[in-house]
């Protein structure tokens, strides 16, 4: 970390679970402002378990969580999350607009609708090229279709830190290189912090700054080389040849 | 027809079309929450675990009157405090764990009182008809505290319903939100089924949100066809069933399957 870059996220010996399971141990890292950090990890490693005991969507055991320094309750207007399942609103009649603008609310009390929401809502479903299903019904999408809709969703506040659980395991090969160009923008422009969970080596190696690898404890935290490929090894329990996965062993390293 | 206007002119029938109104907007409003959030059946729970609290109060010898909306209140915290314990997610558990034990304790006192306990039977299934003054002013009384309720939390509890874990991103509490869908349910539980009784109420719950699930273009409009289908039956219930000469619930009820088989 060089001076004067200011600290965005910062995990302290977290531990969280549900109920009397507890799923991680012991998590510390913390985040540069304006940095990418990819996180893998095996299934049921407890990545998205992660991300919802940072949002406090589940109670944290221990630990602290700080987003610019503040307790994360201070700092919600700030925080996007795009969750990893799309199984939301199941049986309600409610457009892809409807679904955004929620993207907005940040009160229980909230009588009325922020001016400019429509402005908003269009702006971020251009971003990710579906302004076209802005009165679609939500729930006669496809897949991936309502994953860039909750991606819209998180982006609609113009957050300042960004989480994403597997933003494009359904998304298609263009929308996701759209995406990836919209996050880098982003970052570039308004120098966001983004969180992504991804099992997607290919993907990881080329738009992130950061890469972490998880397994119920955090196993590597760093910007990739050697010691990556073997934590993976390590979280995985087998040896994972990361070139057949389309990351050079270093290229981590040589992107920066 | 000249019968039914004349009918119309007595204080009974207007007390009953104006509670049906007000029980109709409250149904029409709360179902689309209830039915979204997959537990259309608290309605039919509160309704159901009430017959305990009747029971247990005639064998005490209690004024029902004053029971039973604060007990109706309690069990509907209950079923909420059930869920975010011990059945995260489903609604529908603590639901039937409340509905059952109620009518259990309900059962259980009943056969304790010796004598024949009409006022349960009346309790449970309503009469239109027999609506005082005072009841007529509660029903108004709770529509216009659910309204405002609904004006301030409604967008968060709409929210809270879509999509719980991104509504607690964003910082909602969704747990005194459901709380509060429960509370709101259990009150116009107790204003309907004073007129109405169970069977309606759980049908005027579920039926119009349904019917507006299907045909609504979006949320808003969820929720005003779901009223306006709920109002609807209420009225044209009650008069179809003074035209006929049958008992409200029935027309009612006719009604909203009308409505259903329809739309
Ligand atoms: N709601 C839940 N209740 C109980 N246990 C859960 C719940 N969600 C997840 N778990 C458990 O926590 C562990 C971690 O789950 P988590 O969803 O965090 O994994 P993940 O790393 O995101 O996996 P994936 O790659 O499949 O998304 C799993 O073993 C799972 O069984
Ligand atoms: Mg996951």
């Amino acid at each position: 970390m060089k001076n004067g870059e200011k600290i965005s996220v910062e995990v302290r010996d977290l531990w969280a679970g549900y109920g009397k399971r507890i799923v991680i141990e012991g998590i510390s890292f913390s985040l540069t402002e304006g940095r990418f950090l990819g996180i893998i990890g095996p299934n049921g490693a407890g990545k998205s378990t992660l991300f919802k005991a940072m949002l406090g969507i589940i109670p944290k055991v221990k630990g602290e969580v700080k987003v610019f320094g503040k307790d994360i309750d201070l700092v919600r207007e700030e925080i996007g999350y795009v969750p990893q399942s799309v199984e939301v609103a199941w049986f309600a009649p409610i457009t892809v607009a409807e679904v955004v603008s929620h993207g907005l609310i940040h009160n229980e009390i909230f009588p009325f609708p922020p001016t400019q929401w429509r402005m908003k809502v269009k702006e971020a479903l251009d971003l990710l090229g579906i302004g076209h299903l802005w009165s679609e019904r939500y729930y006669s999408l496809s897949v991936g279709q309502k994953q860039r809709v909750l991606i819209a969703r998180a982006l609609v506040k113009a957050p300042k830190v960004l989480f994403l659980d597997e933003p494009t395991a359904s998304v298609d090969e263009l929308a996701e290189e759209n995406l990836f160009y919209v996050l880098n923008r982003l970052k570039q422009e308004r120098g966001i912090t983004i969180l992504m969970i991804s099992h997607d080596i290919g993907v990881l190696s080329r738009f992130v700054d950061e890469i972490a690898c998880l397994n119920r404890r955090l196993i590597y935290h760093g910007d990739g080389g050697e010691e990556f490929a073997s934590s993976l090894n390590q979280a995985y329990g087998c040896p994972i040849d990361l070139i057949a996965h389309g990351m050079p062993h270093r290229v981590l390293k040589e992107h920066k | 027809m000249q019968e039914l206007f004349y009918l119309c002119q007595t204080p009974l029938v207007r007390y009953a079309i104006s509670a049906l109104i007000a029980g109709g907007v409250l149904a029409g409003l709360l179902g689309p929450l209830v039915f979204m959030k997959r537990i259309g059946l608290v309605s039919a729970g509160i309704s159901h675990s009430l017959l305990g609290v009747v029971g247990v109060g005639l064998l005490l010898g209690w004024n029902l009157n004053y029971l039973v909306m604060p007990s109706a209140v309690i069990l509907a915290v209950l079923m909420g405090f059930i869920e975010r314990r011990a059945s995260r997610g489903y609604g529908e558990v603590s639901i039937a764990l409340v509905w059952s034990v109620g009518m259990a304790v309900g059962v259980l006192a009943m056969s304790k009182v010796k004598t024949y306990a009409p006022s349960a039977m009346s309790y449970l299934f309503g009469s239109v008809f027999l609506l005082r003054k005072s009841d007529v002013v509660l029903s108004w009384l709770v529509l216009g505290f659910s309204l405002i309720v609904l004006m301030l939390f409604g967008r968060s509890m709409t929210m809270s319903v879509v999509d719980e874990e991104f509504a607690m991103a964003q910082g909602l509490n969704s747990a005194f939100l459901y709380y509060l869908l429960l509370v709101l349910s259990a009150l116009t539980v107790v204003v309907l089924l004073k007129s109405l009784g169970i069977i309606l109420t759980i049908a005027l719950f579920l039926v119009p949100a349904a019917i507006a699930a299907r045909r609504a273009r979006n949320l808003c409009q969820m929720f005003l066809l779901s009223s306006l289908f709920s109002v609807l039956s209420c009225i044209l219930g009650l008069f179809g069933s003074l035209w006929l000469d049958v008992p409200v619930s029935v027309g009612v009820v006719f009604c909203l399957l009308a409505f259903y088989l329809i739309f």
